[in-house]
């Protein structure tokens, strides 16, 4: 162990001093020898046959020197260095061939670099902060009420569902519920902000293993009564930002929505929940009612009638599966309650990650359909590469032989074609990273944390590592062909015949090749197509020129302008701005998740049956005309419907269907809550909101005008239509609002299509990671068809000379030529058939309105692959076609 | 990374290094005087060439068993010694050892297979 330490540091010693140890070894040949030609002279010979006596039995010096300089192990280094400095040289002879194959390299290498780093973000490194995230699961509750789930969540309450598996025990070794971040006021006035709130049970810290990093987390006393202890804690990020990290901070208040709240504890380091978006503040559930952020009456937390956009967690007792801890929790939770309703509990299981909420089966294949579509095109630039370097084999042959007969070892052939590779692949990881940095830029656009668009140690390693393998993966084949070249052959000209064997191997690659991209080509088509459909989809709402306005203003501060007052102004004043061409009102905005929902009946109908549920909106005159729903028969609610006139209700043409069997909806008298029943004046257009799958739910649209005394006096949202891109309205409605009263919270003007990102986000990542990478495979199969499809007419130009001598007419030539280019094209896209074609049906569930194995994707990927062969392969035909026969035969 | 081995001439492999180091365990030499003495004390059984020689010191030199110096010649010319360190003397004991035992169990087996000849 010490000799080798030592055999070590003593080479470093002489690789750093390598002139002087050079130096050395001379002088000391040249005393031995001295010495030798002494003893000779002392033995009785004259000077001259001394020396030559000498220098006999010495030999070569120079083989002495090389064969002493090899015994360290420093000399693999020099001659690694030679092979480099080789390499570069030679790189830098043919620029044409390093472009193309570091350009190859680094788009293969940079695109899955990409796509792994927004994976790994995504779905594998858990969230920061948390312990163990191995066996934190997230329990996704559905109940299936009769044959059909009325939404993905189902009705159930989550937080009363979290407290029967705690209590219970037996599933999990804990189990917390957390209102998913929503945004919240932080301060008022000029200077108020907006942060995202955590509404979480007080398990939700020592479940996920959060210590705090000043004062304290959660106590269970913080949960037990509704509104008695306002206390907040806050992350890292806000500690810094709003107090300098100063240990006052705790105790002080903050003002949340208008509420104050104490700050008890600063959560760890790092960590700002376990969602895409990062929390500021974490309320316990008791004080959410308070603060305005759950309207519902009584104890929301344990009515089994409120939806919330919660999440349920929990941590994977050590010994239990996840399937043995499904089905415990199905017992426990179809033994509590709920019996009235009919309803059977499902629990599925599912590892928490970034992308998690709602992480469906369709987020998840996507993720590991991206990193499948990556490797693919990597795969593609490596046989691409590899081609290129057996293709330069067979130019390079006379040196390669040259080099073979004067004595160079084949294992030194072969571990110079693999520095090559090597220097090839670190260029092109190289152009990868900078490739994947825009990538990843690009990628900004999706809710993903930042953190996850940003090239950092690991994502350098990883690509490091994928540069590694795809050296040796495109290296080995080109190598070993070249060490094993017959020198004697390379050096006579075996040109004209052409190594079979070499273009069997670059046909099969090339076979691979045209199959993979075919494969990727056919994901990209069935994506695109996806995506096309769904633009396709009327969503009932113009989303994409609506603005969002909201501020918290709360009851009980009447400050310089009276609420309703405000109200009235601020639409007045929004109308009046140049650009806005629509404003009004509702409760619930579209695209959220907040309606009230409930049974309705019909004035005069006994029994409708068990389906009618409706969600309840109340609207300001001019809504439909804002949002963009049509109405489809009657007429809108105006401002003549005042609280004097009849009560008037729009419904959707979802719940007009519902009603249809009791005669024509328009004119019933529908009773939904307190109130008295509203005549049916019209049937808008389906609002298709939160997913694009769903039929769209029944909507029941009253006056807000006409709606109970806290309704039309409430805190309304306001819908502002604009012209152009509503981007551009949103810093002056917010500077507009904001200066009409000086106590006022945050006022939030959001774009609409903002809140549809979600719902549309696995598409469109679906569709631009498989266009992208579709896009990729065709061009670097493009350009490698391209560039091999050529090599290969080049390398019978003498065969073809012949047969133009013999009198072969041109067509017959091109006819020759093209047929056996396109042999590998086709058997390629045959196979990508075939890999496609099964492929395919697993895509299935991450499509819409497209079959899997829809045949303008397969038919277009097909041809398109065959058209960029055909032209590769033509234009080096009718070259060949008119070679001088005189020239090509005189070539050798 | 162990010294790679290299057939030296008329010598049994690996034995080349043993035999510098039991010449050096007397006195520090040069390098032509490792070569001569080798010869003569094997009364010109083992002829050591420059080839051989020159990489066997260097790996020796780089596992720390012989130390070299630049000296003078008793003929005033300028060479390089070579000395042995302490760990090359407990080297030279473990490979000579190793050497006997080996070569013992070696006579051993050819002297059985004689008398059974006989």
């Amino acid at each position: 162990m010490k000799a080798s330490l030592g055999r070590f540091i003593n080479g470093l010693r002489a690789l750093a001093r390598r002139r002087r140890r050079d130096e050395d070894l001379d002088h000391e040949l040249q005393s031995y020898l001295e010495s030798a030609i002494e003893a000779n002279m002392a033995a009785g010979m004259s000077r001259a046959d001394a020396t030559r006596a000498a220098r006999l039995a010495m030999g070569s010096l120079d083989a002495v020197k090389t064969d002493t300089r090899a015994a360290g192990w420093e000399s693999m280094l020099e001659t690694s260095g030679q092979d480099l400095r080789y390499s570069a040289r030679l790189l830098r002879r043919s620029p044409g061939f390093t472009a193309a194959a570091v350009l190859t390299l680094g788009l293969g290498i940079g695109g899955t670099t990409a796509a792994f780093s927004v994976v790994d973000a995504l779905f594998v490194r858990g969230p920061e902060g948390v312990t163990n995230p191995g066996t934190l699961r997230r329990l996704y509750v559905k109940r299936n009420e009769g044959t059909s789930a009325r939404s993905p969540y189902g009705i159930s309450n989550i937080w009363a569902d979290a407290e029967l598996i705690r209590k219970d025990g037996s599933a999990f070794a804990d189990v917390a519920a957390y209102r998913v971040p929503e945004p919240v006021d932080l301060g008022r006035g000029e200077s108020a902000a907006r942060v995202r709130a955590s509404v979480v049970s007080e398990r939700y810290f020592p479940l996920l293993g959060i210590r705090p990093a000043a004062g304290r987390l959660f106590l269970p006393e913080d949960e037990r009564v509704l509104g008695a202890r306002p206390v907040a804690v806050i992350s890292d990020a806000l500690w810094q930002s709003q107090f300098a990290r100063a240990s006052e901070a705790i105790g002080r208040e903050i003002l949340i929505n208008g509420r104050p709240l104490q700050i008890v504890g600063v959560a760890a380091r790092g960590f700002l929940g376990i969602d895409a978006d990062p929390v500021g503040v974490w309320i316990p559930s008791a004080m959410a009612f308070a603060l305005g952020l759950e309207d519902t009456e009584g104890d929301w937390r344990v009515r089994n009638d409120v939806i919330t956009d919660s999440s349920l967690i929990a941590r994977l007792a050590p010994g239990t599966s996840e399937v043995a801890a499904a089905s415990q929790t199905n017992t426990v939770l179809s033994h509590a309650a709920h019996a009235e309703l009919d309803q059977t509990p499902e629990v599925s299981i599912q590892p928490i990650s970034l992308a998690g909420y709602p992480l469906d089966t369709r987020t998840t294949n996507l993720a590991l359909w991206t990193a499948l579509a990556a490797c693919l095109v990597l795969l593609i630039a490596c046989a691409n590469v590899a081609n290129l370097l057996l293709a330069r084999t067979v130019t390079r042959r006379r040196e390669l032989a040259m080099r073979l007969s004067l004595g160079a070892g084949t294992s030194r052939i072969a571990r110079q074609h693999l520095t090559e590779s090597a220097v090839l692949g670190l260029l092109g990881c190289g152009v990868g990273l900078a490739i994947a940095a825009w990538a990843m830029d690009m990628m900004r656009e999706f809710p993903i944390p930042p953190d996850a668009t940003r090239i950092d140690a690991r994502v350098l390693g990883v690509s490091l590592a994928i540069t590694a393998l795809t050296s040796v993966l495109f290296g080995v084949l080109p190598a070993s062909r070249a060490s094993r070249l017959d020198p004697m052959a390379g050096l006579k000209n075996a040109q004209a015949i052409g190594d079979m064997r070499r273009t069997r191997m670059s046909r099969t690659l090339v076979a691979i090749q045209v199959s993979l991209s075919f494969a990727l080509l056919v994901g990209a088509g069935l994506f695109v197509r996806s995506l096309d459909r769904i633009a396709a989809v009327r969503s009932g709402v113009a989303w994409n020129r609506l603005l969002v306005i909201s501020t918290n203003i709360g009851p009980d501060r009447y400050g310089t302008l009276p609420r309703q007052e405000f109200f009235a102004l601020a639409q007045t004043r929004l109308a009046a701005m140049p650009g806005i061409e629509h404003v009004s009102t509702t409760t619930t905005p579209p695209f959220g998740n907040r309606y009230s929902s409930g049974p309705y009946d019909i004035e005069g109908v006994k029994q409708i049956g068990r389906h009618s549920g409706a969600s309840l909106n109340y609207v300001g005159p001019d809504y439909f005309e804002t949002i963009g729903t049509r109405i489809v028969r009657g007429r809108a609610i105006l401002a003549t419907d005042t609280p004097d006139a009849e009560p008037v209700a729009v419904v959707s043409e979802s719940m007009a269907a519902e009603m249809a069997p009791y005669g024509d909806p328009i004119g019933m008298c529908v009773n939904m809550y307190e109130g008295p029943c509203s005549r049916v004046v019209g049937i808008a257009e389906t609002q298709r909101d939160h997913l694009l799958f769903e039929r769209g739910r029944p909507m029941l649209f009253r006056a807000q005008a006409q709606a109970p005394h806290q309704i039309s006096h409430g805190v309304p949202t306001i819908l502002a239509r604009t012209n152009g891109a509503p981007e551009s309205h949103q810093a002056a409605i917010r500077a507009a609002l904001q200066g009409l009263r000086t106590d006022l919270p945050y006022v939030s003007v959001e774009p609409m299509a903002e809140r549809l990102r979600s719902t549309r986000l696995p598409f469109r990542l679906g569709a631009s990671i498989f266009s992208a990478f579709g896009v990729l495979a065709l061009a670097l199969a493009g350009v490698g068809l391209y560039g091999l499809l050529g090599y290969f007419v080049a390398e019978r130009t003498a065969e073809i000379g012949v047969r133009r001598a013999l009198g072969a007419p041109s067509e017959s030539v091109v006819a020759l030529v093209t047929r056996q280019s396109l042999l590998p094209v086709v058997i390629g896209v045959v196979a990508g058939l075939a890999v496609a074609f099964v492929g395919s049906r697993y895509l299935g569930s991450m499509l819409f309105g497209v079959e899997p194995r829809d045949a303008v994707s397969f038919v277009g990927a097909g041809l398109f692959l065959v058209f960029t062969a055909l032209i590769a392969t033509l234009a080096p035909a009718f070259r060949a076609t008119r070679i001088d026969p005189i020239v090509a035969l005189r070539q050798d | 990374m162990p010294p790679r081995e290299q057939t030296a001439t008329d010598l049994v492999q690996g034995t080349l290094h043993m035999l510098i180091l039991r010449t050096l365990a007397l006195e520090p030499m040069h390098g032509y005087g490792i070569g001569v003495r080798l010869e003569q004390v094997s009364q010109g059984v083992f002829k050591v060439n420059a080839g051989s020689l020159f990489p066997a010191l260097v790996r020796l030199e780089r596992s720390g068993w012989v130390a070299a110096e630049w000296r003078t010649t008793e003929n005033n010319r300028r060479a390089k010694y070579y000395a042995l360190t302490p760990d090359g003397r407990a080297a030279l004991k473990r490979e000579q050892r190793d050497w006997e035992k080996q070569t013992e169990a070696i006579s051993r087996i050819l002297k059985t297979s004689l008398d059974q000849l006989a």
